[in-house]
């Protein structure tokens, strides 16, 4: 029944409304989706998959991580030593499942291990939620070859600008060559660590999207990423400060930030030096 | 909840929540864009595509709470650009063979009513896509001036102006109808001439 306040023309309410509203449920209470229509929903999707599945071809590990900032999944290829293609597959959630920092405990018994963390930034960046990710390196046939749970710390300040920081396990046959990759831009090293910071361009596209031969070009930059899944053409930077250390890895990362490559390095540093609780 | 729970696992990348989702939103989804759109052809098209960029953007959905919302958005989006690209608003012709159609029943009350969806449908299509989507909101999916507007992406202003419009045009048309000699009065339920 609706209500009688939104019901714009109730008290107007006459008998042709109510012929229209009868004619209405009459012309097309006979119409019923047939089994066709799901078969060709479900051979579109399965097109749009392999689709996808060709493109995420192009993604390192690396870039893969950074993805999951935007969506709840993606899949991409391992760059795992000694190993042929496998693709990397991270699950997240939109929502997160702690909002106190003192519940990092809760979060770390969920994955089995510590991790290196602050509650806040010198530059005024303070952790507003925490959520675990469950990662996997599937083969071609996409069985789980390996599998571990990922921690996301999420970080915000003033003007909604909002910086993720991930902190997993190397998986097996991954070392500091391969989570690292060709593309850096600045170094920063704090004691034994190296810290590595590059700034891509993330290029997020419909699934229709054809590629222009501008993408194409750009694509031989390491630096420049395809996204396939959004309802429009968006280019975003991605900023990015990577780290290996007691045999985890560890990023920051962040779309579209006002600061530079250095204040995300220090950022970095400050987990480094202040992060084991 | 049972909802909420699916639109979840879908986030998730789960194809049988997918499958349960449109299992409860398929004929309604199909009834609305046969509504606004006037043919089965076009509305099959429409809510195939409708389906498959829910699945593949259910991701950009923030609150799993506006799930129905969200996918009504998507349906009138597409059926709208279907109805524009097509250069054609009203399938005068499809829309004519459907309500001719008969599956055999000779009954009064089946001649009577056909007769009436006849009239109400040619005036209903006598709208733009605009006004008729909030239309059939309005009527068939009996949506709330700020649910409509929720939809349309524009305010409930806007939506109640729609249907003041909308509803007058209908209504004009109606009477013209009635002039050529069909004054219906109802009774026990039915309409009678």
């Amino acid at each position: 029944m609706k209500k009688e306040m939104d019901c714009i023309f109730h008290n107007e309410w006459d008998q042709k409304d109510e012929i229209i509203k009868e004619a209405f449920y009459e012309m097309s209470g006979q119409i019923n989706a047939s089994d066709l229509l799901k078969r060709q929903i479900d051979r579109r999707l399965q097109k749009e998959e392999k689709k996808e599945e060709h493109s995420m071809k192009h993604f390192s590990i690396k870039k893969v991580v950074i993805g999951v900032v935007a969506a709840s999944f993606l899949l991409g290829t391992a760059v795992l030593a000694g190993s042929g293609i496998k693709y990397y597959v991270a699950i997240g959630t939109e929502f997160p499942k702690y909002t106190k920092f003192e519940d990092i405990g809760k979060a770390e018994a969920e994955i089995g291990y510590k991790v290196d963390a602050v509650e806040s930034f010198s530059n005024g960046y303070k952790m507003t939620g925490i959520d675990i990710i469950e990662n996997s390196i599937q083969n071609e046939a996409g069985q789980k070859e390996e599998e571990q749970k990922e921690i996301r710390l999420s970080y915000g300040k003033e003007g909604d600008e909002e910086i993720a920081f991930y902190a997993r396990k190397l998986f097996s046959g991954e070392n500091e060559e391969t989570v690292y990759g060709p593309v850096v831009d600045k170094t920063l090293q704090c004691g034994k660590t190296k810290v590595i910071f590059t700034q891509y361009t993330y290029k997020s596209v419909p699934p229709e999207y054809e590629l222009t031969a501008e993408d194409k070009k750009n694509m031989e930059d390491e630096h420049f990423t395809i996204s396939y899944g959004t309802s429009e053409v968006k280019m975003n930077q991605y900023y990015s400060a990577l780290w290996v250390k007691d045999g985890m890895v560890y990023s920051l990362g962040g779309f579209n930030l006002s600061m530079s490559g250095d204040e995300m390095l220090n950022m970095a540093k400050e987990i480094i030096e202040n992060g084991s609780r | 909840m049972e909802e909420l729970r699916l639109v979840q696992q879908l986030k998730g990348g789960n194809k049988e929540a997918f499958d349960a989702l449109y299992e409860n939103y398929k004929n309604i989804l199909l009834r609305m864009a046969y509504l606004v759109c006037g043919n089965m052809d076009d509305a099959e098209d429409i809510v195939q595509e409708t389906f498959v960029k829910c699945y593949l953007h259910i991701g950009e959905l923030k609150k799993a709470e506006g799930f129905k919302s969200w996918l009504f958005q998507i349906l009138y989006r597409t059926a709208y650009r279907q109805t524009k690209r097509r250069g054609r608003e009203i399938p005068n012709e499809d829309i004519g063979m459907q309500a001719e159609a008969t599956d055999g029943i000779t009954s009064l009350d089946r001649i009577v009513r056909t007769e009436t969806e006849k009239m109400v449908y040619n005036a209903v299509q006598g709208l733009d896509v605009k006004h008729r989507a909030a239309i059939v909101m309005y009527y068939y999916n009996e949506m709330s001036a700020k649910e409509i507007a929720k939809v349309l992406e524009c305010t409930q202003g806007t939506v109640k102006s729609r249907l003041h419009n909308a509803k007058k045009k209908l209504k004009e048309s109606l009477e013209i109808e009635e002039e050529g000699g069909k004054i219906y009065e109802k009774r026990d339920g039915l309409y009678f001439s």
